[in-house]
């Protein structure tokens, strides 16, 4: 139990240093309005000449989709750039020799900031879905405790997924594109843009199987689209993403540190 | 005059030479940068063609005509950021004081301080656009030459819209924010439909955020070539250099000088 104390300590300690910042975080979320003011513009003018429902969405129900596709995406805090950096200047060799477990230890650190985003952004998704659309058609209440889970889940199969790609740095050089190529996927086959019930047949099948669709669409369907017998098994497969890319992060790090030539100090 | 704006291209050209050669020196980098922003760029071809697959026509765009001005966006922005990659920094370059060092050479400050630097990811942003748009214009070269023309205008527009903002900071202390803000309202509003904005958002895009001078009327002008419309659009462009240039020349009065001791090699 002693060990989790660790982590939970680093998870408490980021969550409070990014708490000051509280009111910052709040303000800084104008590009969140602005986005959302644009794809409402942007639907608008889709719906005007389509009719009420589109990929059996309407415009309610698509701005709270994109609410929460947004809400994951912009919660992501950047603990991969310094994980990158760490490997690429080599700071990593003097985070070898700690009393704790790398991977969980940037882990804690990403509770502890996402805690804060969500928090903030969720505020002011709330406000931004309420503001253009009004409360969510057919909304209830009690759905919301598993649409959270879901959005967690979303959130740490993101992270463990950029958590991979970082600790490329090992074996490459310059690592950026990864990440570029990476978010672009879950902006187009991840649905974050563009739900995935809108996509040719041929492709929501491909699409549906990759672990992308389950870092955004699957928590903002079942936000808007809720069944428990959906919540199940998507979250079971969520869980399988995490757990696999956990320890493909982990394979990396042990293989990647094995190797690793640090010169000078 | 023809004096000054003779020096002011010579010293470009200096900057482009080193910046190219520093680039050089990182090849492989350089490469991999330039084909990520290219892939990067391509996932909203994606996005587009599942929208259009779903509705023929948005806001009076269809799938090409999006393409054309996702074509001038990139393409613009990705001169500007080549040939005055510093301009994003000038708040930050104003803040800490480093402005001392290009007041104290003999040279244009502004045009010394926003070609000093060149980003390298944005090779890949202009050349994602020339592919794209000999691919929509079907290698029609007078279409092709029209498209550069267009695209260093918008780069010239972009980079005076940013310098105007950033120069706000002379007057009202740190305002990397909003000259953040405002950039990402250029790029954004551009690779949407104009027919999507309506009421008094157009009046913004045709004056304080010029998107209609970057993207709107030059796709028409690509389109069918009309004289008067291409003269419309180097009228605005020169205002809004005349505009930058005011703003930065009587910001400056005001600068008061930090005591950074900078070396530039």
């Amino acid at each position: 139990m002693r060990k989790i104390d660790k982590y939970f300590e680093v998870m408490k300690i980021t969550l409070s240093n990014k708490l000051v910042y509280f009111w910052d975080y709040l303000s800084n979320n104008l590009f969140f309005v602005f986005i959302m003011f644009v794809y409402w513009m942007l639907w608008k003018a889709i719906f005007a000449s389509k009719g009420d429902v589109v990929g059996g969405f309407t415009l309610n129900s698509i701005m709270w989709y994109l609410v929460v596709t947004e809400l994951v995406t912009l919660s992501r805090p950047n603990v991969h750039m310094q994980i990158t950096k760490d490997v690429k200047d080599g700071s990593i060799a003097y985070l070898l020799n700690k009393p704790y477990d790398y991977i969980l230890y940037n882990f804690s650190l990403f509770l502890g900031e996402t805690g804060i985003k969500l928090m903030t952004n969720g505020l002011v998704g709330l406000l931004v879905g309420l503001v253009f659309v009004g409360p969510l058609n057919g909304a209830n209440l009690l759905y919301l405790p598993f649409v959270l889970v879901s959005i967690v889940l979303g959130c740490m199969l993101n992270f463990f997924i950029y958590m991979t790609l970082a600790l490329t740095a090992f074996w490459f050089e310059e690592n950026q594109a990864f990440f570029w190529i990476y978010s672009k996927l879950v902006f187009t086959m991840g649905g974050m843009l563009i739900p995935i019930d809108l996509f040719p047949e041929w492709l929501q099948k491909i699409a549906v199987y990759m672990p992308f669709a389950y870092v955004t669409y699957v928590p903002a369907r079942l936000a808007v689209h809720f069944d428990m017998g959906l919540f199940i098994s998507n979250v079971s497969v969520q869980l399988c993403y995490v757990v696999t890319f956990y320890l493909l992060a982990n394979v990396l790090y042990r293989k990647g540190a094995r190797q690793l030539n640090v010169q000078g100090g | 005059m023809f004096k000054e704006a003779k020096g002011a291209l010579r010293l470009m050209g200096h900057y482009m030479k080193f910046n190219l050669a520093a680039m050089m020196e990182y090849r492989m980098s350089f490469i991999i940068q330039t084909l990520g922003m290219v892939l990067n760029n391509s996932a909203f071809i994606f996005f587009w063609w599942i929208l259009f697959n779903t509705v023929e026509n948005i806001g009076g765009y269809g799938f090409e005509d999006v393409m054309r001005i996702w074509a001038l966006t990139s393409t613009a922005f990705g001169l500007s950021n080549i040939f005055f990659g510093n301009t994003r920094f000038i708040t930050q370059i104003i803040m800490t004081g480093e402005l001392d060092t290009y007041l104290l050479q003999p040279k244009d400050p502004i045009i010394n301080l926003i070609c000093s630097k060149s980003n390298l990811s944005s090779w890949g942003d202009a050349v994602y656009g020339l592919i794209l748009i000999s691919l929509v214009e079907q290698f029609a070269v007078p279409k092709i030459a029209l498209f550069l023309l267009l695209s260093m205008t918008g780069a010239l527009l972009f980079t005076a819209v940013m310098i105007t903002f950033h120069s706000l900071s002379f007057y009202a202390g740190n305002m990397e924010a909003f000259a953040g803000l405002m950039t990402e309202f250029m790029v954004t509003f551009s690779i949407y439909p104009e027919g999507i904005f309506g009421g008094a958002l157009k009046w913004v895009l045709y004056t304080l955020v010029p998107v209609a001078f970057l993207v709107y009327l030059p796709r028409s002008i690509i389109m069918n070539f009309n004289l008067a419309r291409l003269l419309l659009v180097l009228l605005a462009v020169t205002l809004w250099i005349m505009v930058a240039y005011v703003s930065f020349y009587r910001g400056l009065k005001r600068y008061e000088s930090g005591n950074l001791i900078v070396n530039r090699v």
